[in-house]
């Protein structure tokens, strides 16, 4: 088929630039444009305001007990490189207007000599420790300098969640800035479990690998569902990246930050106590038998007896005193409990107010 | 010069609005901003899967098993398994309950079970419990393993550094005794390797803990056992390998586990096979070697045959020849097409115990009048020890043959298949006795 | 003709606006099968290579590494590292799908870069039964990333490849760009990287890291410390203007999209040879008398020594132009004069 020339050949070029020209508009239709964000950079952008990285310069570092290493530590010299902290920045959320941030405590652990903070803006800025919160592996910063850091935008608070996940299996994402030029990173997960530490946090499968640690955990609609932590090998010997990671609640830290912002820390909460000695859960699942009670508990105020057995706690289902210490645990003292015992063959509902775990026990 | 005729012409008139419109719209649309509602179309996405991915965890939750096996000497070997009957049948990984006096289970919320073994597979790592129970137990089903491709989406159950059966944030502190659940996607089928002969691989996180708990698709199937992770440096943590026993293979073993009384189930093999190592070009793998009179002989193997297919699945090296038969007990029979002379054929081989024939004592002198072969120590779990050897006794007669050294011993067993019932006589403390030993496989 | 042309036109408005859609559907795939169909599309274009530095034996003792690689056109181009495949190395030899395995030369080293080029020494070798050509990867833009994004390894994880004929595929997202400022363990890179939480492991060194599209937008290298524990990949711009120059194809056989001769060109890499691999039957070479296996060695006088050479002279020729090519054919050297077909 050779080209050639006719008067038709003038139309035919017109054309054919025609079409050449929506061509290229059609292939550049078909490919995306340059640089367009995903959804969940969309979702770490939408927090970008919040996260800052925070370098911690120190003198000296916490000494990790051998217990809690893998393999008691007993691993080759280089692998043992990898049980010292990381020398990289780490992560913070900027949790009010003034300039306090909220981290994981691990990252706060040692002789710190001084703390540095690259806010979203790229500012950096020194800090200081305000107070610290064990429990939940929670600490709170405050950067040096001018008392407010907001100038012509309005402070909004972070975008807590209202509640807390119920179930396994939603989407969460963790977020982390890095150092200089301070990006945002993010690793992908599930949660992989509620209720953990009594019920104050979640566990979750995301990546935490140490620059994201104390960043927020975040689900689809961009919500702050908690703070990640809880990888120092203080508190376990899983490590980083293992795909078990922890994250204290959003509801958790609303329940604390008021007192943290006060410059108080949070000792763990005294333990409750009901007063009741039972058997060890494999003996059945008929509820938890009461062996002995007390003498002047809270279980002993309330009623119970021995050869009583605790079926029902506080509307939950007792099937063992695996389960029932475990929801005494999840209360305070001084909460007002119910429970419903069986006694021979009656059922009686009893009621009392938690004391405190006896020291020493 | 050419002049279009009318026609020509007025197709021409009726065909320039066309193309100029549809430039317009292609034009116009390369305008639309395609951000938000590409990222919108991604986040609904995620949703739908997330509420999918959520339904089947709740559906799968109350099923499962903490297990904690109580080892001699204190401490516990833990792990976790899974429901797989309203009657109480429980799967777990073998090396969770291995050595194990006595095993307890507890399911999610921390409900406690007495449980019993019913069967074991040490070659495959899998054990079978039995819950004792009211009969109405939550259970999960196997699904096809075969089905399973690399890309798909998989979650895993389980207990990993047990942060569901202990409170790892306070120390004695009581747990709240709700599995972890990973979610990661298949990465490969088939792998073999020495312990695991035909695992489908996954990248989701599986740490210690994890072993014997239910690796599960989106359809709420299991279609594997998680039981051995990869790591890097020894550091013992997952690093994105971890290998899931099958649920087909499983499934084969089932009717051996649930009459084994506790015993041990062994895999089967084509006695007197030998296969080469790799099919070249030409499809089928060949067969090296029959040995004469042996049981493959007796299946119509003969050297210089081609082995296509075996239990229907394609086999072109020697590793995937072992670990489609990894998949196999003693005693079941296996498919092999084979191609001969240009000829198809289809044989049916019966699998025999692999391996040698194996008892676990260990001897030691022991001073006596008595000829025979002192027991030293007595392996846990063994045939030995399920048959009540205990350390002391002298093993004097095997199979009413005298035995008076190890040399001898080591003879008579060499001789003898896994799988072969003996009677022993011992002495022990002066009395003498018989019993009846099972022989295992190593 | 016109209205064939606007019929033509609409179908192609039709198709690239249901492209635009497909692009982006890619990554919003069916829950249940997750990314199985991505797998399928582009496993076979991710090779295991193994390299004995030992005289060749098929045997696994001798093997002194292996890795991953991944296949860059249809006639056997693989991208590596050297940390698989370094300077100096001889028996490399490159495991493709369904057990095959073709021996490759090195073609070039960019230590700094962690790249390592190879060609297969016999394409043919290689192909699946029914096949003319091996699957390859299309690169992709590490560029337009941007973290959250779905980021899929690919490789021969522990002798995935080599012992069982799996590739293995891991999925994650795009973690963050990074600066890597020293080297780790066996890797000498430093400058920008990929994090990504895809599982990086043992064997998938010099493999490709895939964007949800199947195209490959990083080279994986195994350089795990304590802060990238993740490990990290290259990103595949910094190294497209190292391929490029090294591009051991040219197709502009009439299935490709802008044909002009209905020619289809290797460099084998011995000799530096460039063939005729493939003449379009009705196409301007086919016309010209061109035929499969003559060397090309001048274009209008100009010697050839490369293909992007060739390329870059045979786009500068002008549509319905009329070029001069020396070719060698047997034992002798004939001129061949080719009209090129007009553009629109």
């Amino acid at each position: 088929m050779a080209a050639s020339m006719s008067s038709t050949g003038q139309c035919r070029r017109r054309l054919s630039l025609l079409i050449a020209l929506s061509f290229s508009i059609t292939l550049s239709l078909s490919s995306p444009a340059a640089g367009e964000p995903g959804a969940l950079s969309a979702i770490a952008d939408g927090l970008s305001a919040w996260v800052v990285s925070v370098k911690v310069d120190r003198s000296k570092d916490i000494e990790i007990p051998r217990s809690r290493l893998p393999f008691n530590g007993r691993v080759s010299p280089e692998s043992q490189g990898y049980f010292k902290r990381p020398k990289g920045s780490v992560t913070g959320l900027l949790v009010d207007r003034r300039g306090y941030i909220l981290t994981s405590n691990y990252n706060l652990l040692g002789t710190i000599s001084s703390i540095t903070v690259r806010l979203p803006s790229g500012e950096e800025r020194k800090a200081r420790v305000v107070a610290r919160d064990r429990l939940d592996d929670l600490a709170l910063i405050k950067v040096e300098g001018d008392a407010d850091l907001v100038e012509k935008k309005s402070w909004r608070d972070p975008p807590w969640a209202e509640t807390s996940p119920s179930a396994a299996g939603s989407f969460v994402f963790a977020i982390g800035r890095g150092s200089a030029p301070g990006r945002l990173n993010l690793t992908e997960g599930i949660i992989s479990a509620v209720g953990r530490n009594s019920n104050r946090a979640v566990q979750t499968d995301a990546k935490l690998n140490y620059g994201n640690v104390g960043g927020p955990l975040v689900d689809l609609d961009g919500k702050v569902v908690g703070l990640s932590g809880f990888v120092g090998h203080t508190y376990s010997q899983w490590g980083l990246n293992s795909g078990i990671g922890f994250a204290t609640t959003a509801e958790t830290i609303r329940m604390v930050l008021p007192r943290l912002l006060a410059g108080k820390d949070i000792e763990p909460p005294p333990r409750p106590f009901l007063g009741i000695q039972s058997e060890p859960a494999s003996s059945g699942n008929d509820g938890a038998p009461v062996v002995a009670v007390v003498p002047k508990s809270s279980a002993a105020s309330a009623g119970v007896k021995s050869k009583d057995v605790i079926i029902r706690f506080n509307g939950e289902e007792v099937p063992n005193f695996n389960r029932l210490r475990f929801l005494i645990f999840s209360c305070k003292v001084g909460d007002k409990v119910e429970f419903v015992v069986r006694r021979g063959e009656k059922k009686m509902t009893l009621s009392g107010v938690l004391g405190k775990f006896p020291e020493g026990r | 010069m050419k002049y279009m005729t009318r026609r020509e012409s007025q197709r021409h008139q009726r065909s320039a609005p066309v193309l100029q419109a549809s430039l317009a719209l292609l034009v116009s649309l390369s305008f639309v901003p395609r951000t938000s509602a590409e990222t919108g179309e991604q986040v609904s996405a995620l949703r739908a899967l997330e509420k999918r991915i959520k339904g089947v965890v709740a559906g799968c939750k109350p099923a499962f098993v903490f297990i904690k096996g109580a080892q001699e000497g204190g401490g516990y070997s833990s792990g976790s398994g899974f429901c797989i009957s309203p009657d109480g049948y429980v799967l777990t990984n073998d090396h969770v309950i291995v050595g194990a006096r006595s095993i307890e289970a507890y399911m999610t919320g921390g409900r406690y079970f007495k449980t019993a073994v019913v069967g074991r597979d040490p070659g495959g790592d899998v054990a079978l419990l039995k819950l004792e129970g009211d009969g109405k137990f939550p259970f999960l089903k196997l699904g096809d393993s075969q089905a399973v491709r690399p890309g798909q989406r998989v979650l895993a159950l389980g207990d990993p550094f047990l942060t569901g059966s202990e409170n790892v944030f306070v120390r004695g502190a009581p747990a709240n005794f709700e599995p972890a659940v990973s979610m990661g996607i298949v990465s490969a089928v088939h792998r073999y390797s020495e312990t695991y002969n035909d695992a489908i691989q996954v990248d989701l996180a599986v740490n210690r803990g994890n072993s014997g708990g239910p690796l599960i698709t989106l359809d709420g199937k299991v279609v594997g056992i998680n039981g051995k992770i990869e790591t890097r440096f020894a550091l013992g943590i997952n690093t994105g390998v971890g290998y899931a026993v099958p649920s087909n293979q499983i499934l084969r073993f089932m009717k051996h586990l649930e009459v084994a009384e506790g015993g041990t189930v062994l895999h089967g093999k084509i006695e007197g096979l030998e296969v080469g190592e790799r099919a070249d070009e030409k499809a089928g793998l060949p067969v090296i070697g029959v040995r004469q009179g042996s049981p493959a002989a007796a299946s119509g193997f003969k050297a210089g045959d081609l082995l296509e297919r075996l239990g229907g699945l394609p086999v072109r090296t020697r590793s995937r020849y072992k670990g489609i038969l990894g998949t196999y007990p003693a005693g079941d029979t296996v498919v092999a097409e084979v191609l001969r002379e240009g000829e198809k054929l289809t044989l049916k081989a019966v699998l025999v115990a692999g391996g040698k024939a194996h008892l676990g004592l260990i001897p030691r002198a022991i001073e006596s009048d008595v000829a025979g072969v002192g027991v030293g120590s007595v392996v846990r779990s063994s045939p030995a020890q399920r048959a009540g050897i205990k350390e002391g006794d002298i093993v004097t007669m095997f199979d009413g043959q005298p035995i008076t050294s190890t040399t001898e011993l080591k003879s008579v067993m060499n001789q003898r298949r896994p799988g072969d019932t003996i009677v022993l006589k011992l002495s022990r403390a002066g009395e003498d006795l018989e019993l009846k030993v099972t022989l295992g496989g190593k | 003709m016109r209205l064939f042309v606007s019929k033509i036109f609409a179908l192609m408005l039709i198709l690239s606006a249901l492209g635009a859609g497909a692009g982006q559907r890619l990554a919003a795939d069916d829950h249940a099968s997750g990314y199985t169909g991505l797998y399928d599309r582009i496993s076979r274009a991710v090779v295991g290579i193994t390299r004995s530095d030992y005289p060749r034996e098929r045997s696994r003792s001798s093997i002194t590494h292996f890795g991953t690689g991944t296949l860059l056109d249809p006639v056997g181009m693989v991208l590596t590292s050297p940390s698989v495949v370094p300077e100096g190395s001889r028996n490399i030899d490159v495991y493709l799908h369904g057990g095959r395995v073709a021996p490759a030369v090195l073609i070039k080293v960019y230590p700094s870069k962690e790249v390592s080029l190879l060609q297969l020494k016999d394409f043919r070798r290689a192909l699946p039964p029914g096949k003319e050509r091996l699957e390859y990867l299309r690169l992709g833009s590490s560029a337009d990333l941007s973290i959250g994004d779905p980021l899929f390894s690919l490789g021969n994880a522990f002798r995935s490849i080599q012992s069982d004929d799996q590739v293995v595929m891991a999925a994650g997202v795009l973690s963050g760009i990074v600066e890597l400022k020293e080297k780790h363990l066996e890797s000498i890179y430093t400058g920008r990287a990929l994090e990504s939480t895809a599982a990086l492991n043992n064997g998938m060194d010099g493999g490709p890291l895939v964007d949800a599209r199947g195209r490959m937008v990083g080279l994986l290298i195994l350089n795990f410390s304590q802060e990238r524990w993740l490990g990290t990949a290259i990103p595949i711009d910094e190294l497209k203007q190292l391929i490029e120059p090294h591009r051991s194809w040219f197709d502009d056989s009439l299935e490709s999209a802008s044909s002009l001769a209905g020619l289809e060109l290797m460099n084998s890499h011995e000799g530096g040879k460039i063939t005729v691999l493939r003449v379009s039957p009705g196409g301007a070479a086919a016309s010209a008398g061109l035929r499969r296996g003559d060397v090309l060695r001048k274009f209008n006088g100009r010697k050839i020594e490369s293909v992007p050479d060739f390329r870059k002279v045979f786009n500068a020729a002008r549509p319905g132009e009329q070029v001069r090519l020396e070719v060698g054919r047997d034992k002798t050297t004939l001129s061949i004069g080719l009209t090129l077909w007009g553009r629109f």
